[in-house]
């Protein structure tokens, strides 16, 4: 990702200044989603593994 | 002469930029800090859990409490700021009077792809603001995290936090606290501190979440009379309501428009987010009487500390619609009878088969009810929001509101509960509560050498 401006100086610079603006903001928001959703399926497949173990255990 | 009116010019216009900038840096310090003081709020709701959890399942309801604050924080990102400024007019996403709503204003400020939700150089609010209301947003998770402990899977929960901070809340929010939304601008409905769309929300999104849930093991007897579940740290419990009562004055002072900026009220004085003038002082006198009149209404009906810092929250929330307006006695007094009738409602519900481990349901969605229908009862015919010839403060207004915040939060939580329960992805085994959910999933221990509590009354 690059600054979404061209420029060798801060002056003169305003507004928007956060990497990728105005091109690479849906990939890092698909890739923050894609993040928390495999966690939660790793979470619920911890949760599930631990559920049947107690279920042997007893 | 002329050469003088230049130089005093460029002063006056060197002045004026120094004004505001440090009016700007003064207001983003002002949300900002109300940030840190809300995270306290989550300091204690994460003592307060695992304190009201049996030792067994400390860590669990710990780790619970602390991911949902972590899963809201994306999602009112990508969803939840959004919703808040398109759908005050209700579900038509279209523009209100003030200008500051619908689908296009919230597609331009809102979206996570806009100019405004990062980094941006002539923005010094939108970042500030947005964390002041993740905060809000955790906060209503965090209250139905500590009435479903020890039962709950955890992904279950995570799924109804999301939902419940990131959805359901900041609807509610749109509609009852925000200056075009339509409970508003057409009934007048007042609730400056957030006790309906807060904590009547999320008070009621518990209440149909625990229906479906059910209560804890060992909670009811065969004939229906309930046992007493005591948690295993009553002191930690105590610290961490007091730590909640710390952490709302950053939530309560979050709830305050700074004046002198260009998207502020007024340059003279402090409003509320409808546009009301206040003051932080005015508010100062009546949270510390609500705060005084909760601690000893529930003191006075249970001698029980637990129920005395649930009374001091109580007192708060009770005042919370009318904080900008109450004169300090009667904070005090609404206060002192909502804590009163705080353990009633809370044995009404265990009555009802209810097990709400620590009377979220009590504490927020019937003292929220109690604090908006206030307003209603003793602050009647204040101009409800910024401008002329607007909605007045009524009881029915109020009324209306409490109707609409249960429902906005009974009927979701039920629902999306239900279909968690129906899955088979709401509650643990029953031998996995019986063991205790620390041993059954948490890698760490609570309490690796044991607990020793004394074995005679002289040690």
């Amino acid at each position: 990702m690059e600054a979404p401006f061209t420029a060798t100086s801060w002056d003169g610079i305003s507004g928007a200044i956060y990497a990728g603006y105005g091109s690479g903001e849906g990939v890092w928001l698909v890739l923050s989603l894609v993040l928390i959703v495999v966690a939660i399926i790793f979470g619920w497949r911890h949760e599930e593994h631990a559920y049947k173990a107690t279920k042997k255990k007893l | 002469m002329e050469q003088d009116l230049t130089t005093l010019a460029a002063t006056v216009a060197e002045l004026q930029a120094s004004i505001a900038a440090t009016n700007g840096t003064f207001a983003q310090t002002f949300y900002y800090i109300t940030i840190p003081i809300m995270v306290l709020i989550h300091v204690g709701f994460l003592a307060y859990e695992m304190g009201a959890s049996r030792s067994k399942n400390a860590l669990a309801s710990g780790i619970k409490n602390i991911l949902a604050f972590a899963m809201i924080v994306p999602f009112f990102y990508f969803v939840g700021w959004w919703i808040y400024w398109a759908f005050p007019t209700g579900l038509t996403l279209s523009a209100g009077a003030m200008g500051i709503s619908g689908l296009a204003y919230a597609n331009e400020i809102a979206l996570p792809w806009s100019e405004y939700m990062g980094p941006n150089l002539d923005d010094r609010a939108s970042g500030v603001f947005w964390g002041a209301f993740v905060l809000f947003a955790a906060t209503t998770a965090s209250i139905m995290s500590g009435g479903v402990i020890e039962r709950i899977k955890l992904t279950g929960f995570v799924v109804l936090a999301i939902v419940l901070g990131s959805f359901v809340w900041i609807l509610a929010a749109a509609w009852g606290w925000h200056a075009d939304g339509w409970l508003v601008t057409r009934f007048g409905y007042h609730d400056f501190g957030a006790a309906g769309v807060v904590h009547m929300v999320a008070g009621f999104f518990t209440l149909g979440v625990l229906i479906n849930l059910g209560a804890r093991v060992g909670k009811f007897n065969p004939d229906g009379t309930a046992n007493h579940i005591a948690g295993h740290s009553m002191p930690m419990t105590l610290i961490g309501l007091m730590l909640i009562i710390a952490g709302f004055w950053g939530f309560l002072m979050a709830c305050v428009i700074v004046p002198g900026e260009a998207w502020s009220w007024g340059t003279a004085i402090e409003a509320t987010i409808y546009g009301t003038p206040m003051t932080l002082s005015g508010m100062t006198f009546n949270i510390l009487m609500g705060f005084a009149g909760g601690i000893i209404g529930a003191w006075m009906v249970t001698r029980d500390p637990f129920w005395m810092m649930s009374g001091a929250l109580g007192g708060i929330i009770s005042c919370a619609a009318g904080l900008d307006l109450w004169y300090p006695p009667m904070a005090f007094a609404i206060g002192f009878i909502g804590a009163s009738m705080m353990p009633f409602a809370a044995s009404f519900a265990e009555k009802r088969g209810i097990d709400d481990a620590v009377g979220a349901v009590a504490v927020h969605g019937f003292l929220g009810f109690w604090g908006v229908l206030a307003v209603g009862i003793a602050a009647q015919g204040y101009p409800a929001v910024f401008g002329e010839d607007v909605a007045v403060t009524s009881f029915t207004g109020q009324l209306v509101g409490a109707i609409v915040m249960g429902l906005l939060g009974f009927v979701p939580g039920y629902l999306v509960s239900l279909l968690l329960k129906v899955t088979g992805q709401l509650r643990v085994p029953a031998e996995a509560e019986i063991l205790g959910l620390d041993a059954v999933k948490v890698p760490a221990s609570a309490y690796p050498e044991g607990l020793h509590p004394s074995v005679s009354p002289a040690e």
